[in-house]
């Protein structure tokens, strides 16, 4: 077989577009796909990079953000005392009504705490609540003539004491109610129920609970120690002690006192309750 | 037979003949058959080469922004970012519930102190309080004074000064001195009437708002904004429409609910249009503006 010029040309080239092929798919293609995949992985890196950038720029303003949100928490938390030492609080109220010539205070009560939950929108209850009691003292002014009375005190003094008291935390210490009742003796008796309100927080607190708040810290000096239960005999007055009175100790009981209707019923019969005498 | 074999030896010789004839072509066309190769080889060469060198160049900038990514200082900032937006996140939620609870707190009635004063400097002069209290709006005045007027002049004066909404008598009387122990000059000098008066002050009621996004756990985007109005006060909540979250997450307002009734398609479009919330202080009112991220899509 005879082949023409052509024909070689043609097999040639048929040959070389083998080769071709051959090379395209066995050495360029996956050379070139190896490339491509790298710069896709280049450019996914170079995106991932810019994003992460991006974050990492932001720090600094949502940092910023994340502060001014914490004062803000901050700011509302210290609106309310941070607990509710009665004691303390009583006893400033007393300090403020000393301090405005109203120094005998004649009666205080106060509550337990009453919580006030919050129901977010979802339905859930949020872990952080506010508590508060109601303290409620009576104070009595003076008429200005009788001694330990001097000099006079009133409406004007109690007035002064509750606008202090008013002034002095206005979110966490809230006076609910005040009343006057006149004696027609010169002088007044004076109430003021006063609620104090804390927050009970489920997670720490942003600042630290200032001690120097006289709401919150006992300043006054420590008493001595060493008070009894149940009021010895010396410390009876000897005005109220009674020769007739049923002492289940005693070796002799005193009688001759009318008993009362109940105290029949109640006394137990001196033979029972008292001890045999040793032998 | 024999031409048979001639025929034979002669197509053997043309064989050899058409391949000597063949091979001068290939000799003519192997130069640039071979140079054509060659020149294949070495273009498919610089090519893979330059791939495999790009490749490598690629790889290696791969390497160095993986590096860079991976680097500690990198995942430490990228960390602190999302340590900051979890807390950030977590701070929101507090923000909203403490102040929620101060909202609270805030409107809960409390004394104030400039009502007595004002009281005190209206008493007429011939009057003596003798009992008052002031608790949950209202003050009561028992006292005594000279006569029946008095104590319309000192409702009078409160009202000159706008200091109260409501006043209710509950009795102005003569004292009858009658069975009193006192000597006729005393009872000259004592005050001849008894007042009991109660005066309520104007009602005050919160309008609370809150603004939510409008997802299943209805999270909120910021503290609540509570105000204490007197009845009858005209409310504004403005800037309705719209809402930027501290991280730059821009939502629009879905529904409104006001004390938890959802506004109809055409209030809703009345308060777009206006960007403003508007009302009548009647009662405590508790309003919830819920919205979903720039989009439509719920975050």
């Amino acid at each position: 077989m005879k082949l023409t010029k052509t024909e070689l040309i043609l097999a040639g080239g048929l040959l070389i577009a083998l080769l071709i092929v051959l090379y395209s798919s066995v050495i360029y293609r996956p050379a070139t796909d190896e490339l491509f995949k790298a710069q896709q992985e280049y450019r996914d890196l170079t995106v991932q990079q810019e994003e992460n950038k991006n974050i990492i720029d932001k720090v600094a303003a949502l940092t910023s953000t994340r502060d001014d949100l914490k004062n803000e928490i901050a700011t509302i938390e210290n609106s309310l005392l941070p607990e509710l030492d009665v004691e303390v609080i009583t006893s400033r109220f007393a300090d403020i009504f000393a301090a405005n010539n109203l120094e005998f205070v004649t009666k205080i009560t106060s509550t337990m705490p009453t919580s006030i939950m919050l129901q977010r929108a979802d339905g859930t209850t949020s872990g952080d609540s506010v508590e508060y009691i109601r303290i409620s003292m009576k104070v009595s002014g003076k008429d200005g003539v009788t001694e330990g009375g001097i000099p006079a005190s009133g409406y004007e003094d109690f007035i002064k004491a509750v606008k202090t008291i008013e002034t002095e935390n206005p979110e966490a210490i809230r006076i609910y109610s005040i009343s006057m009742e006149e004696t027609q003796q010169g002088f007044q008796y004076f109430f003021i129920s006063v609620d104090v309100y804390q927050f009970v927080l489920s997670s720490e607190r942003i600042d630290p609970i200032d001690t120097s708040d006289p709401y919150l810290s006992w300043y006054r000096e420590a008493v001595a120690t060493g008070g009894k239960i149940g009021i010895p005999y010396d410390n009876v007055p000897p005005s109220k002690l009674l020769e007739v009175f049923f002492r289940p100790f005693a070796t002799t009981q005193v009688s001759g006192g009318v008993p009362a209707a109940g105290d029949a019923a109640q006394a137990p019969d001196a033979t029972e309750a008292a001890p045999t005498p040793a032998a | 037979m024999a031409n048979t074999k001639i025929e034979l030896s002669k197509k053997d010789m043309n064989f050899f003949s058409e391949f000597s004839g063949s091979s001068s072509q290939v000799n003519a066309i192997v130069p640039y058959a071979l140079l054509i190769l060659v020149a294949l080889v070495v273009v498919g060469g610089v090519v893979f080469g330059f791939l495999k060198i790009q490749t490598a160049a690629v790889r290696s900038q791969i390497d160095i922004l993986n590096a860079e990514i991976n680097s500690e200082e990198n995942q430490k900032d990228l960390k602190e970012y999302t340590d900051t937006y979890n807390s950030l996140a977590g701070y929101n939620l507090q923000y909203y519930d403490v102040s929620s609870l101060f909202s609270n707190v805030k409107n809960t009635d409390k004394i104030d102190s400039a009502v007595m004063d004002a009281v005190y400097t209206n008493l007429p002069v011939d009057v003596f309080v003798s009992d008052l209290s002031y608790e949950s709006g209202k003050v009561q005045l028992t006292g005594t004074c000279d006569s029946y007027f008095t104590p319309l002049s000192m409702l009078a004066n409160f009202r000159a000064v706008s200091l109260f909404s409501n006043i209710e008598i509950l009795s102005i009387e003569q004292i009858d001195f009658s069975a009193s122990p006192m000597p006729p000059e005393e009872i000259a000098a004592a005050s001849k009437f008894s007042f009991d008066i109660v005066c309520y002050l104007k009602d005050t009621y919160p309008v609370v708002t809150s603004r939510l996004i409008d997802d299943t756990a209805s999270t909120p985007l910021t503290a609540v904004d509570s105000q204490t109005l007197g009845l009858g006060e005209k409310y504004e909540i403005k800037n309705i429409n719209t809402y930027t979250s501290e991280n730059g997450t821009v939502y629009t307002v879905s529904r409104i609910l006001v004390n938890n009734i959802v506004l109809t398609e055409q209030q809703l479009a009345t308060v777009k249009q206006n960007d403003l919330i508007t009302g009548i202080t009647n009662a405590a009112t508790d309003i919830k503006i819920y919205y979903v991220a720039d989009g439509g899509a719920q975050s």
